[in-house]
């Protein structure tokens, strides 16, 4: 009888086997890669949901309280409210302020825009601060001791020891931040954070009325307390006042919101690789046992058992799977240590690395389990294989056409496993409509790429060529059968998305460009006070150019939207959702429409004494207001309220100063406030004047636009850095399926180009032919991931970005070469070998092999 | 050795039953040279799939070395070919993965005999093929991949043979060579032959012969 310990030699072949080895490597890479970065961050965040905050709890307002009689400065106001509501034994306060400013060495006229950080000294109430020295916090704020980020040193050429003049105070750099527990609060940081001691801030003179702050006070509560139970007890009075709270949970709600929604976008563009991959593997596998038919049936024949068979289908399918899912497992989980370097943005260094071995086994059981759902039925299929097979079928003729409903299981198999994974992922994130959107465009793409594939090749069997090799190369390619519209779909799929990536970083930057660059401001000034409003004009005409709109000045003021009875409308249990609501708007008032405005409805005030109000279109839709509604809002402690008398559209692309929401002089003119200014000013002096604004006027900030721009460009960038790594994946994973399916039609195509060269043709002309085959596949592949890149760019810019999309015939024509030379070059490659035969030879491989 | 009792086999084909072969009995002693005849599509491969054990008939009773074979499972009659039955193709059917060496051994490892190399070269050697064990198939002439099919056929020393026209894609010097090899080894270990041959001269040197004209046993000479 059998003993187990018979070794049955490899009698497969093996000739997909790299296919399948390689498909498998790429899909449990990205996968494990995906989940474990995903699993990173939403870890790191979990767990330092407390350190971000810097407290168990935290008191946020923008505006200012009724401050406790005597109690001076900005913050006493919040702390008082904080005292009186949450005071019990053990828990303690820390206020705190936060506010833009501007930074300049004692020594030099250069200054920078800096985000401060004021901090009393029980700063932070949970986690600690690391600076790069072994100092404590407490040491370096001493005296006049300030601590900075290494990229201001950087940036003001400056090192520690040395002065920074913050506003009118003086301070001395005693130490660099290394770490501080709630640093992740934004992911837009406009510049270099600066920490100072509270007490040191009035000296600055930086605060004044409606100046941009703030007001923070984290509390530390008694061991065993509840902050959510804690927030709720005072939420409905916090609300009242404008105070928002937030709790461990919730803390940073729009970070984690992008980073959710970031994860799920790499998650499901991964899902693009994952289910051409499993295309690859599925008909790599399905053509590996179909080849090996005979052979199964000669071993049958030998004498060979149902249980030496699987024995031997699963060993070898095991040496092809196996180690690459191991090796991919593994692969992935070392991708998240990666990250803090690649995309520093998004994965900030303090995200901890630990390799996940449940993720990484999870890996390898897909990449293995996937597999062998991909042999199951073929593998039943050959226990009832007969070897009387052989008497009925000469060598090598064995029928190469996969039964069509083994294929359409599979298929169906694989949209199923596609389906659930997405379905995971909606649930894990919490994003489930975007997940939704995500798959439903994944879904459609696939489904535009199909039916468009099968267009294409009818068009192909419509054309005649003249006879020569493309006549022959169009027959050849319609001999190949089914697996042709599915091939097609799968490359024109994979190349649309990196072409999409393409086209919209063409997109937005003609968009930049077209939007005449002499037009957007170079800097924004903002907290300008009436006594600074002459000199500042005076400063400004000197830099800026010569154009009546260079300089912009709006008065402004801050105020929360008020809803009916004079309640604040703001639902603190979900800060991100009505955001609209929740945030506090810049005000202004004008007489006249300004420029880059268009009036959409309704009519401009002519008298500036009505209680008017002009909206923009946009805003007025989500709120649901209309001509003629009253909207009232609260402004340092006073209700106004006016008519909207007319909807405006706002062009926010070109960085102008713009606003929601426009007043008639009459309702905010007695109110005291503060200007807001834009000036394009001359190119090459803005360093010039940054200094010259700084020596006369040391509290008002300037916001460089290309520092914004930098900012943003610079995440975005990283966003598209991982975007563009999985549409490589994609390509790969596509071009795999491509050469699986080239070396599947390998028998029938060395017997073609054997007859070829028997009937007389040269081997110059079979490549001819060859070349001819491949240059149709590689044309039609093209077009379609051109058709569907244009569509993606056309959809994702009308729908998020609200503009048209752009037209760029150069990049299309690049696009569709660079897509059309990779998949053609591949194909060659794939089918190169057969090209060296001499026909001798393309008939014994023909044959065997 | 072989008895066949009123043996019919039939295939469905567009929906009708289609009888390859009709109520054949015949009984052949151990050790004896058989050979088939009948024109093309008279059931000859058909006859010896059944034989093989890789088709059941649809009636009748097939015994071999008084093994009942239609009484066997699919895996039990894999388990009698691998020890008692050597089969020999016309087109070889050698597996193109392994070596002429390796093929050779494939049903003793199968067989759960061990590695069967030193038997297996001992073959090639006698069929003149030892310099050419580590050659693929797709390397070697038909006629040298026919003397490795046998090599193969033999090397489990089974009790009966069955070849479906092994000389008919070779030249009559290869063929002369091939069939001497078969008739001298099943002489030399007593095997039983069963030969299909289109060749009369051929089926001549057979101690029985047996013909076939459609499905049907037409006539037996000694
Ligand atoms: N699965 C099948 N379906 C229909 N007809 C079949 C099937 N298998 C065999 N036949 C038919 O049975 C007949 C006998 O076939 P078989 O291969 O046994 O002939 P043969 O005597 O070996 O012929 P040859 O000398 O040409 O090899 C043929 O007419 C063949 O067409
Ligand atoms: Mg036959």
């Amino acid at each position: 009888m059998i003993t187990a310990g018979a070794r049955v030699p490899l009698t497969l072949t093996q000739s997909n086997s790299r296919y399948v080895a390689a498909t498998i490597l790429l899909c449990v890479t990205i996968l494990v890669a995906v989940l474990a970065s995903a699993q990173m961050l939403q870890g790191g965040m979990a767990a330092n949901a407390r350190n971000l905050l810097g407290a168990d709890l935290r008191l946020q307002a923008t505006w200012p309280l009724p401050a406790e009689e005597g109690g001076a400065g900005l913050p006493s106001g919040l702390l008082h409210f904080a005292q009186q509501q949450l005071s019990a034994a053990n828990r303690h306060f820390s206020p705190s302020l936060e506010f833009n400013a501007m930074a300049r060495p004692l020594a030099s006229e250069h200054s920078l825009l800096v985000e401060v950080k004021a901090v009393a000294a029980n700063y932070p109430l949970r986690g600690q601060v690391q600076l790069q020295d072994d100092l404590s916090l407490a040491q370096a704020l001493a005296g006049d001791g300030i601590v900075v980020e290494a990229s201001l040193l950087h940036r003001l050429n400056l090192s520690i020891g040395q002065s920074l003049v913050l506003g009118e105070a003086q301070f001395t750099i005693r130490g660099v931040l290394a770490f501080e527990p709630d640093r992740i609060t934004r992911l837009f940081r406009l510049g270099p954070g600066v920490l100072m001691p509270l007490h040191r801030v009035a000296e600055t003179a930086l605060l004044q009325m409606g100046s941009r702050v703030t007001q923070v006070v984290g509390v530390r509560l008694a061991a065993g307390e509840e902050a959510s139970s804690v927030a709720n007890s005072v939420r409905a009075l916090a609300q009242q006042q404008g105070v928002r709270l937030l709790t461990p949970e919730q803390s940073q709600p729009s970070v984690r919101r992008f980073i959710r929604r970031f994860i799920l976008f790499l998650a499901i563009t991964s899902l693009l690789t994952l289910l051409l991959g499993g295309l690859a593997i599925h008909s790599a596998l399905a053509s590996w046992l179909q080849e090996n038919r005979q052979n199964i049936a000669i071993l049958k024949l030998l004498g060979a058992d149902n249980s030496q068979l699987t024995r031997l289908i699963l060993g070898a399918l095991w040496r092809m799977s196996g180690w690459p899912a191991l090796l991919g497992s593994l692969l992935g989980n070392a991708v998240p240590a990666l990250l803090p370097y690649v995309v520093p943005e998004i994965f900030p260094a303090e995200t901890l690395y630990h390799p996940s071995w449940g993720l990484a086994l999870g890996g390898f059981c897909f990449g293995v389990l996937f597999s062998l759902s991909c042999v199951l039925l073929p593998l039943r299929q050959s226990h009832h294989l007969s070897p009387v097979l052989l008497w009925r079928l000469s060598a090598g003729s064995v029928a190469p056409a996969k039964p069509p409903r083994q294929t359409l299981l599979a298929v169906t198999w694989l949209a199923l496993l596609m389906v659930l994974l997405a379905v995971t992922l909606a649930v894990w994130s919490g994003e489930s409509r975007a997940a939704l959107f995500f798959v439903a465009g994944l879904l459609v793409a696939l489904a535009v790429a199909w039916v468009v594939a099968q267009a294409l090749l009818w068009l192909v069997r419509r054309w005649q060529p003249p006879p020569g090799a493309w006549r022959l190369a169009c027959q050849a390619l319609l001999r190949r059968g089914g697996g042709q519209a599915a091939l097609l779909m799968a490359l024109g799929s994979a190349l649309g998305m990196v072409n999409a990536l393409f086209f919209l970083e063409e997109n937005l930057n003609q968009q930049l460009l077209s939007r005449l660059p002499q037009r957007i401001p170079s800097f924004f000034f903002i907290d300008l006070q009436r006594d600074q409003l002459q000199p500042f004009r005076a400063l400004a005409k000197q830099y800026a150019v010569a154009d009546e709109e260079a300089l912009r000045l709006f008065p402004t003021v801050r105020g929360r939207l008020l809803q009916e009875h004079g309640q604040p409308s703001v639902d603190e249990a979900d800060p991100s959702r009505n955001w609209r609501q929740a945030r506090e708007y810049v005000l202004t008032f004008a007489e006249q429409l300004p420029s880059g405005n268009r009036l959409l409805q309704g009519s401009w005030w002519s008298d500036p004494t009505v209680l008017e109000a002009s909206v923009e279109g946009e805003m007025a839709k989500e709120m649901g207001w209309q001509l003629g509604d009253q909207i009232r809002f609260m402004v340092h402690g006073v209700e106004v309220s006016a008519r909207i008398s007319n909807l405006r559209v706002v062009r926010w692309s070109d960085f102008s100063l713009n606003f929601f929401v426009i007043f008639s002089p009459a309702v905010l003119q007695q109110l005291s406030h503060s200007w807001l200014a834009s000036l394009v000013s001359i190119e090459g002096r803005e360093e010039s004047l940054l200094a010259e604004l700084n020596r006369q006027l040391p509290n008002v900030t300037a916001v460089a636009t290309r520092q914004v721009l930098e900012t943003i460009h610079g995440l975005v960038q990283q966003v598209a850095v991982a975007a563009r790594t999985l549409g490589v994946a994609a390509v790969l994973a596509g071009l795999l399926l491509l050469g699986v399916q080239v070396s599947a039609a390998r028998r029938q195509r060395v017997r073609e180009m054997a007859l070829y060269r028997l009937l007389g043709a040269t081997r110059g002309e079979v490549a001819r032919i060859l070349a001819a085959e491949m240059a149709i596949v590689a044309l039609v592949a093209a077009l379609l991931g051109l058709l569907i890149g244009q569509l993606l760019t056309l959809l994702i810019v009308r729908g998020i970005f609200n503009d048209l999309a752009i037209f760029a015939p150069f990049s299309l024509l690049l696009a569709g070469l660079c897509g059309g030379s990779v998949i053609f070059a591949a194909a060659w490659w794939s089918s190169r070998r057969h090209l060296a035969l001499s026909p001798m030879q393309a008939f014994a491989a023909g044959l065997y092999q | 050795m072989i008895h066949l009792d009123k043996v019919s086999y039939s295939v469905a084909h567009l929906g009708q039953p289609l009888t390859l072969l009709q109520e054949i009995s015949f009984h052949i002693p151990p050790g004896e040279a058989v050979s088939l005849l009948g024109p093309s599509g008279s059931g000859k491969s058909t006859l010896l799939a059944l034989l093989a054990g890789v088709e059941r008939p649809d009636r009748g009773s097939i015994r071999i070395d008084g093994v009942e074979l239609t009484a066997l499972g699919d895996d039990d009659l894999a388990r009698f070919r691998r020890q008692r039955v050597g089969v020999v193709f016309q087109d070889f059917h050698l597996l193109p993965t392994l070596s002429a060496w390796e093929n050779v051994a494939l049903p003793l490892q199968l067989a759960g005999k061990g590695e069967g190399y030193n038997e297996a070269m001992q073959l090639l050697e006698q069929v003149g093929l030892r310099q050419r064990s580590q050659h693929r198939p797709a390397e070697l002439s038909g006629g040298e991949q026919q003397r490795v099919a046998i090599a193969r056929a033999f090397i489990h020393r089974p009790q009966l043979i069955l070849a479906d026209e092994p000389t008919g894609n070779l030249d009559q010097h290869t063929s002369k060579q091939i069939i001497d090899l078969l008739f001298s080894w099943a002489a030399e270990w007593g095997i039983t032959l069963f030969l299909v041959t289109h060749d009369p001269q051929l089926a001549s040197r057979a101690v029985r012969s047996l013909a076939l004209m459609d499905g049907r046993l037409a006539s037996t000479s000694v």
